[in-house]
């Protein structure tokens, strides 16, 4: 199959302060993958590099086969999706403008939307289950909600890969689930390749056909979740005491932090 | 609002601007009306027709005197309320006003030490004043040119120290001043617009005319600014570019503004935020609508400016702020509910 991204000796920091040594992986064309990994070992700043909002360098940098420095700031655009972790919006645009705003990529200078700019605004808040709030404004929705529309603005832009910073981070377990089926529909019927960060382990193993597991700044391991959820290298990353098991709703692991006052009976 | 087919976005921009068009319109005919010496209707409109000759003394009082102060109380009104538009999407900001960089402070020196120098208000005191706000223009683009341009919070700040350290120096310009040129600073620093030629309205109209132009080019850019940087990158603009673009158009429109007129306070901050309360957040609408709104809001303040009887006239900055801040205040509390 082919690669929808590959990366070779990927570093990226800020300033003199190296954030990334050195991360090589490849993620394949329509496949679920997660980031995963303990605070500040780079993962919100892998996913950044990958959609170029910050300057890195690279042995090997391609995104469908292309060197990444090939493609246009609008190309990118039409490539790649990106819902940030930090969303909220304080000017009070309305949910259909913000969503047909995702059209943007493939009109002209000021943005006149054609019919079928807004039939596929409207498909992508079907979709999302957001259509009855169109007129609200983006200020004024839960998360929830928000998060949703700036899902549907992401398929707007008609991305064959879609990035995502923690998603369901703050979201109640309901809308958690919700958001991870919305993405693993989008993988399946849209063929759309899945990139996520997440601090959500178990998310990760019950979705991610691929797990990138980073630490400091560098690859741990990268492969199928049983093979990286395991309890040696998930202890060795996260520096804890973790009890890792199956999950009852599958063959794919379930972790389970392990509080101080449980260690003793253990070990 | 119904849901957007695709001519309804044109056809509402063209709406909102030929309302306010015709508002303007009426706006100018009112300021041509009033003055300190009384014409009917008729007259005035035979006059600006051309159905009349030159020689009547009603063809100069309007021809020199009232027709450019009304178109250009217009002008001023246009670009202070764009250029307030422009910063608050960029800076992501709602309390950007087109001064907020300091620009202000520049050309408040340099028309202060014009003034001391005893030079004519045009083009005297506006080149001084546009010569200080050039320079501090030229120092907001070098602070902007490094990898700042990207950071709100440092710009900002830089801009309110510019304005501080300029306040500083302006006070002490006042203090060293006695005479009578201290009342012309102070009506400088309120904004002032009872010296206007037709020369100057030109000067000015060829200035930011074509800065209204480029703006319209960038305004689903701000609509997608003000997303968030990041989200206007992965959407597809050059966001370095645009934001220096958009800072440069700008500044340099306000520059010229405040050169000709002095610091007319408020109509920048308050204009953007009426129109984003009724409109909505689409920049595509705003603009044309804080350009034709803004003009039409200051026409009618320098009516009332001339108009309410005082030792002279008031400086129009006085009733900017006296109308509009009430106003404002009155449609926030009726929109929270």
């Amino acid at each position: 199959m082919n690669d929808a991204i590959t990366i070779e000796k990927l570093n990226c920091g800020y300033g003199s302060h190296p954030v990334l040594k050195g991360v090589s992986f490849s993620i394949r064309a329509n496949e679920f993958f997660v980031i995963i990994g303990p605070n500040g070992s780079g993962k919100t700043t892998l996913l950044k590099a990958i959609a170029q909002l910050i300057p890195s360098s690279a042995g090997r940098f391609e995104i469908f086969g292309k060197p990444a420095g090939k493609y246009s700031i609008k190309a990118l655009a039409r490539t790649m999706a990106f819902v940030p972790q930090e969303n909220l919006i304080d000017f009070p645009i309305t949910v259909e403008e913000f969503v047909l705003s995702g059209r943007s990529p493939y009109q002209g200078i000021l943005g006149i939307p054609d019919k079928k700019d807004i039939e596929t605004a409207r498909q992508a808040m079907e979709f999302t289950g957001i259509n009855s709030l169109a007129h609200r404004k983006m200020d004024r929705l839960s998360g929830g909600e928000r998060q949703r529309a700036f899902i549907a603005k992401a398929i707007c832009q008609e991305p064959r890969i879609m990035l995502l910073d923690e998603p369901t981070a703050s979201l109640d377990l309901a809308h958690q689930t919700r958001i991870m089926d919305l993405m693993e529909i989008l993988q399946a019927e849209k063929g759309i390749t899945v990139v996520m960060v997440s601090h959500d382990i178990n998310l990760a193993a019950m979705y991610g056909n691929t797990i990138l597991l980073l630490k400091d700044g560098r690859t741990v391991g990268q492969g199928p979740s049983s093979q990286i959820l395991t309890y040696r290298i998930l202890e060795e990353a996260y520096g804890c005491t973790l009890l890792v098991d199956e999950s009852p709703l599958g063959h794919f692991p379930r972790v389970t932090p392990v509080p101080q006052r449980f260690k003793l009976d253990i070990s | 609002m119904k849901p957007a087919s695709p001519s309804s976005l044109i056809l509402r921009i063209c709406l909102i601007s030929m309302l306010l068009t015709v508002m303007l319109v009426c706006a100018w005919i009112a300021g041509i009306s009033v003055g300190s010496s009384d014409w009917s209707l008729k007259e005035i409109i035979r006059t600006i027709t051309f159905a009349r000759n030159p020689d009547h003394a009603l063809y100069s009082i309007i021809w020199d005197i009232r027709l450019p102060r009304v178109i250009m109380a217009a002008l001023l009104g246009a670009s202070l309320s764009a250029g307030g538009l422009v910063f608050q999407a960029l800076l992501r900001n709602p309390l950007a006003e087109p001064y907020i960089l300091g620009i202000s402070g520049g050309a408040a020196i340099g028309a202060i030490l014009g003034i001391m120098a005893g030079l004519a208000p045009f083009p005297g005191v506006s080149l001084t004043a546009f010569t200080g706000s050039a320079a501090s223009l030229l120092l907001i683009l070098l602070m902007a040119s490094g990898s700042t341009i990207l950071k709100n919070e440092s710009l900002l700040l830089s801009g309110v120290m510019i304005n501080a350290f300029c306040s500083a120096i302006i006070m002490f310009l006042i203090t060293i001043t006695h005479d009578s040129r201290l009342h012309s600073i102070m009506f400088w620093l309120m904004g002032d617009l009872s010296m206007v030629s037709m020369k100057q309205v030109g000067v000015l109209a060829a200035m930011v005319i074509p800065c209204f132009l480029l703006l319209f080019r960038y305004t689903n850019t701000m609509n997608l600014i003000v997303l968030g940087k990041d989200m206007a990158h992965t959407m597809g603009v050059n966001i370095r570019a645009a934001t220096f673009i958009l800072l440069a158009v700008t500044s340099f429109m306000i520059s010229a503004t405040v050169s000709q007129c002095g610091l007319l306070g408020f109509v920048g901050l308050v204009i953007p935020h009426f129109f984003r309360l009724i409109i909505g957040s689409d920049h595509r609408l705003l603009l044309p609508a804080c350009l034709l709104g803004g003009a039409t809001y200051l026409v009618l303040c320098d009516l009332l400016a001339r108009a309410v009887p005082a030792q002279g006239e008031l400086p129009v900055g006085v009733i900017t702020a006296m109308i509009g801040a009430p106003l404002f205040v009155y449609l926030l509390k009726r929109s929270a509910r």
